[in-house]
């Protein structure tokens, strides 16, 4: 498996794969805009009532996960701190609340909020990596939720309540349908950004990085700076996520700021598979279905959620999407057998 | 890689549809109306849901056995798990309503109440919460809801400590010398203070040794408890401490507390939230403690309360109800009682008569404030202590009720 | 205040104590197999339930608290020994996020166990009449209780300590830690070592479990209380080391206890800003490295 990526890795690191970047540049884009689309346009006919609710809710940890997996699957970084980002983004719509800014400004000052938290953290930890780096995360995740109880004007347990979801080019959010739209396009036109970055130079250096950072290093990569960049790409992207779910839940609360929210991102990533890039979306999509449909059906939601993501870490190490190759290859196999 | 959008929509599709394809189950056949109730099911509060929608259960046993409301239509239940975030509390009343269920009730947190009332508010459905009662959610103080559709049957939080106060002032003139113990959000600080001030307001000095605040999701406070023991001051006879806890907080305060002899060196221990079940979890050594919530098993002389206390005991292996369980109690009657006198269970009509709706309680007879939306029960200040003689292990020493000041 | 000073210091020893003995555990796992295990709460939640199974509530005697503890830590180490070769095993040879993870989800897994049999009402231990209560030196309460746990845990510390570096087991164990494929080649027998460390970590926290729990609320909420404190330890007193652990629990308890008396606005703070500063300062943690390890 490790050799797998790491031809992966040295593929993207060497260049390998740019005779064929220039044929699949497009294509990727398209493809991640064609998924958009059809899921966009299917939604609110296949969705009805409280489902699509749920559906948005679901596309927001889509976004949300795949800003962390640029940190998990491209560069190898674990952090346990990315609630605190999401949290700055939910938060930051929450204080704009009652000067009534447009949404989309709404989203972009959350988006700065998370980025340049994400930057502050990044330099100051910088110095060390691996655990001791996963460690400094689930402090600083902490640290910053505890501070919600103690800033009065941050609301405590009661959080920020009656966010208005607002109007924009004049067409109130208020209803769930407009809202799903509203979610699809931001939604969408950062995960084409996202691919975009994926199959970049800057992409590739992430993979370098999490590969071998000596060898990267040797590159002329820029090890630190790859590591902060990446770190404050993910900030930025998670408090986009942050504030779109504000607007959509009408409240930031606590309970979005705890480690547990930073772990169940990381487990939407290895559901799916962190190593594509598609596998976030798909963890986080069935991560969010799973939950709501085990509260609600069982006693114990807990135990077979656990006990699912036992098997899916012990049997699929790269996630479901691990699944794919695994299968297509037997049967490849099975064709070359029959002819 | 290339064809990979193709399958890939096609799970999220399935997976997604599958969710919208379980959940047209209708609810209303003619004879029955389903009220939607929301408490926690699981992880640390699920207890208290349990107390909450058993509350509940015994309400509608008893309407029902009496021949039902509206002409002889049957009560019934239907649960969802309010998680333990308002996200998952908005999903389950989104449901509800989806399904149909437009009556709800139940809602433990009030950070989940602060979430799901301005749902509730653009939807058709109506609200009638459990314990979420403070004062940004509630009428108690301006006199009118922020919200239309929902309904409020718990004792103001501010209504519990102001009461126990004036007791205490009462009842220990003496004890000014304050330690204060409770949860570091808003709840908790504001329970103190309220407390704090309205001792001051009774005349009494109250002087603050330390305040000490701890997260809702800690439990070991032993660094407080031995600030607290470490820095008593005065005459045994002068020392009070104060709790603005409840659940595991209260029960392992009082613990690591004993551990230091913390009782027996101060006159008074006053909390404010509910704590029976927690008395009752220690094993017949709990302290002496002056506590004021909305309920105590043996503040009320009446049919109606040994009935509810009996019907309670029934589907609780004989445990006593608790002010979550009178809590979920109340939300059945007022539905009842408010569908009697709309005459059907349409959520419109039944929110009209739910305003200014009378009926008798275990206490006697209460009233939902037209405006205020807030119904009138009274504070109870009970004086308990651990007993292992007793069934339950805690010995009701004393309790007295606190009229509703209806502010 | 020198009585305040004086009693800052007891409670942040007696405050530092236990978390010391419920992260024991954790830093033996930790320094031998790399594994951070976040099922180490529900470890310590299962132990606690299960002393509080056995004496029923109350504790009658010394003897049926030790078969009590005893009980606890053997069930949980089996737990432990079962997880290991389920779970653990599998995945040494994965990066450190995939264990993370598969010990968050034992641990969901083990908590909505813990729900289906012992269900949602929280319990109470009752402690033992000899243990109960306080007394006081130089002017400060202190609690009987504490002093008991004090002493279990300079017992702990000295134990595992000798255990590691004077027996052959210990020999073994190191030679494990510090490189897996060399102790095979010399004919160690690697698996075994890796069972019975996890077993005696998992045991550790069952012990921790039945030892606090008379000064807890025993329920399912109890899993999460102490794996960030104890998480923390295991880091800021060093790979494995079991002085680094002990020397950490006590600093935190230290701090916690002063921040407590003198500035309370920064109470929950000071775990994080002691973390954050050995961590910055000083990556490999206080101890550093105790098995001296191939690859950190």
């Amino acid at each position: 498996m490790t050799t797998q990526l790491e031809q992966r890795g040295q593929n993207l690191a060497t260049g390998k794969t740019t005779s064929a970047k220039a044929r699949w540049r497009i294509p990727a884009t398209l493809e991640v805009a064609a998924v958009w689309i059809v899921v966009g346009v299917i939604g609110p006919g296949l969705f009805t009532g409280s489902t699509l609710f749920l559906a948005t809710t679901a596309l927001i940890f889509v976004l949300f996960a795949m800003s962390t997996n640029v940190l998990l699957g491209w560069t190898g970084i674990t952090s346990f701190g990315q609630a605190a980002f999401f949290g700055a983004g939910a938060y930051t719509v929450g204080l704009l609340a009652p000067i009534a800014l447009p949404p989309l400004i709404q989203l972009f000052v959350g988006a700065a909020v998370g980025a340049i938290l994400a930057m502050i953290f990044s330099l100051v930890a910088n110095r060390v990596t691996g655990v001791e780096f996963a460690m400094l995360t689930l402090v600083f995740g902490e640290s910053i939720s505890l501070l919600l109880y103690r800033i009065p004007a941050l609301g405590g347990e009661s959080g920020l309540p009656g966010i208005p979801r607002g109007a924009i080019f004049g067409t109130s959010l208020f209803s769930d349908k407009t809202f799903w739209w509203y979610a699809i396009a931001i939604t969408g036109v950062l995960a084409i950004v996202i691919r975009r970055l994926r199959g970049s130079t800057f992409g590739a250096s992430l993979t370098a990085v999490r590969d071998n950072p000596l060898r990267a290093s040797a590159l002329g990569i820029n090890v630190k700076l790859s590591r902060i960049v990446a770190f404050t790409v993910a900030g930025l992207l998670a408090g986009v996520a942050g504030a779109l779910y504000a607007q959509l839940q009408g409240i930031a609360s606590p309970d979005i700021m705890s480690w547990t929210v930073s772990g169940e991102v990381i487990i939407m990533c290895l559901i799916g598979g962190m190593h594509t890039y598609w596998g976030p979306a798909i963890g986080a999509v069935i991560f969010t279905v799973a939950n709501w449909a085990l509260s609600n059906s069982t006693s114990s939601p807990e135990l077979y959620f656990g006990l699912g993501l036992l098997v899916i870490v012990l049997v699929l190490p790269e996630g479901l999407l691990g699944l794919v190759p695994m299968i297509s290859k037997r049967m490849t196999r099975r064709q070359k057998v029959l002819s | 890689m290339k064809k990979l959008w193709i399958p890939i929509t096609g799970v999220v599709l399935l997976t997604l549809s599958g969710c919208s394809a379980g959940s047209s189950t209708g609810s209303s056949a003619d004879s029955t109306i389903t009220i939607g109730m929301i408490a926690p099911t699981q992880g640390a509060y699920a207890e208290i849901g349990k107390n909450i929608t058993d509350g509940f259960q015994v309400a509608i046993d008893e309407v029902n056995a009496n021949g039902g409301v509206a002409g002889g239509k049957q009560l019934a239940m239907a649960t969802k798990d309010e998680g333990s975030s308002p996200q998952t509390a908005t999903q389950a009343a989104r449901d509800f309503t989806s399904n149909g269920v437009n009556l709800l009730g139940g809602l433990f947190s009030s950070a989940d109440c602060a979430g799901v009332d301005p749902v509730v508010e653009q939807s058709p459905a109506i609200l009638v919460t459990a314990s979420c009662a403070s004062d940004t959610l509630t009428g108690g103080i301006s006199g009118t809801s922020p919200f239309k559709r929902t309904f409020g049957v718990a004792v103001r939080d501010q209504a519990n400590a102001q009461a126990l106060a004036e007791v205490m002032a009462q009842k220990f003139p003496n004890v000014t010398n304050y330690d204060a113990f409770g949860f570091d959000y808003s709840w908790g600080h504001e329970t103190w203070q309220t407390y704090r001030d309205g001792l001051t307001a009774a005349d009494v000095a109250v002087q603050v040794n330390s305040e000490q605040f701890v997260p809702l999701s800690a439990s070991d406070f032993h660094s407080q408890v031995a600030a607290i023991s470490g820095g008593l001051t005065g005459p045994v006879a002068s020392r009070g401490i104060f709790l603005a806890t409840f659940g595991a907080g209260t029960s392992g305060f009082l613990k690591q507390a004993q551990a230091y002899d913390l009782p027996s060196q101060v006159a008074l221990i006053a909390n404010s939230g509910e704590y029976y079940n927690v008395a009752r979890s220690l094993n017949g050594q709990a302290p002496d403690v002056w506590n004021s919530y909305d309920y105590n098993w043996a503040a009320f002389n009446t049919t109606m309360n040994t009935q509810f206390v009996t019907d309670y005991g029934k589907i609780a292996n004989g445990a006593k109800p608790v002010g979550w369980t009178y809590q979920g109690y109340l939300i059945g009657l007022s539905y009842a009682a408010a569908i009697n006198k709309a005459g059907s269970g349409d959520p419109e009509a039944v929110r009209t008569a739910l305003e200014g709706v009378s009926f008798d309680a275990p206490s006697g007879s209460l009233t939902m404030g037209a405006a205020s939306h807030q119904l009138s029960v009274p504070s109870v200040i009970s004086h308990t202590v651990g007993d292992s003689t007793s069934s339950d292990g805690v010995k009701v020493i004393e309790t007295q009720v606190v009229p509703y000041s209806g502010k | 205040m020198f009585g305040q000073i004086f009693a800052a210091l007891v409670s942040g020893i007696a405050t530092g104590m236990p978390l010391f003995i419920v992260a024991s555990g954790l830093t033996l796992i930790y320094g031998v197999m790399r594994v951070l295990n976040f099922a180490h709460g529900a470890f310590f939640m299962i132990g606690a339930f299960l002393f509080y199974n056995v004496l029923g509530g109350v504790t009658g005697s010394i003897s049926l608290l030790i078969v009590g503890l005893l009980i606890a830590a053997l069930s949980v180490g089996a737990i432990g020994a079962v997880s290991e070769v389920a779970v653990f095993r599998r995945l040494y040879a994965r990066d450190h996020t995939t264990t993370l993870l598969a010990s968050y989800a034992l641990l969901l897994t083990l908590d909505g166990l813990v729900q289906q049999i012992w269900g949602v009402s929280p319990r109470s231990q009752t402690q033992l009449p000899a243990f109960a209560g306080s007394f006081q030196i130089l002017g400060v309460r202190v609690a009987t209780y504490d002093v008991v746990l004090i002493g279990v845990g300079a017992v702990l510390a000295i134990g595992l300590t000798l255990l590691l570096q004077r027996t052959s087991f210990g020999q073994t164990t190191r030679a494990v830690a510090h490189d897996q494929t060399m102790a095979r080649a010399l004919g160690l027998h690697a698996r075994g070592v890796q069972l019975a460390v996890f077993a005696l970590g998992a045991a550790l926290a069952g012990l921790a479990g039945g030892l606090i729990s008379p000064l807890l609320s025993i329920d399912p909420s109890l899993a999460p209380t102490f794996v960030v404190q104890s998480f923390a330890i295991v880091i800021v007193g060093g790979l494995g080391s079991m002085g680094g652990a002990l020397i950490a629990a006590l600093l935190i308890g230290l701090l916690d206890s002063f921040a407590v008396t003198f500035f309370p606005g920064f109470a929950g703070f000071s775990l994080y800003i002691a973390v954050t500063l050995v961590l910055l300062l000083r990556p490999q943690g206080i101890f550093g490295a105790a098995f001296a390890s191939r690859e950190a």
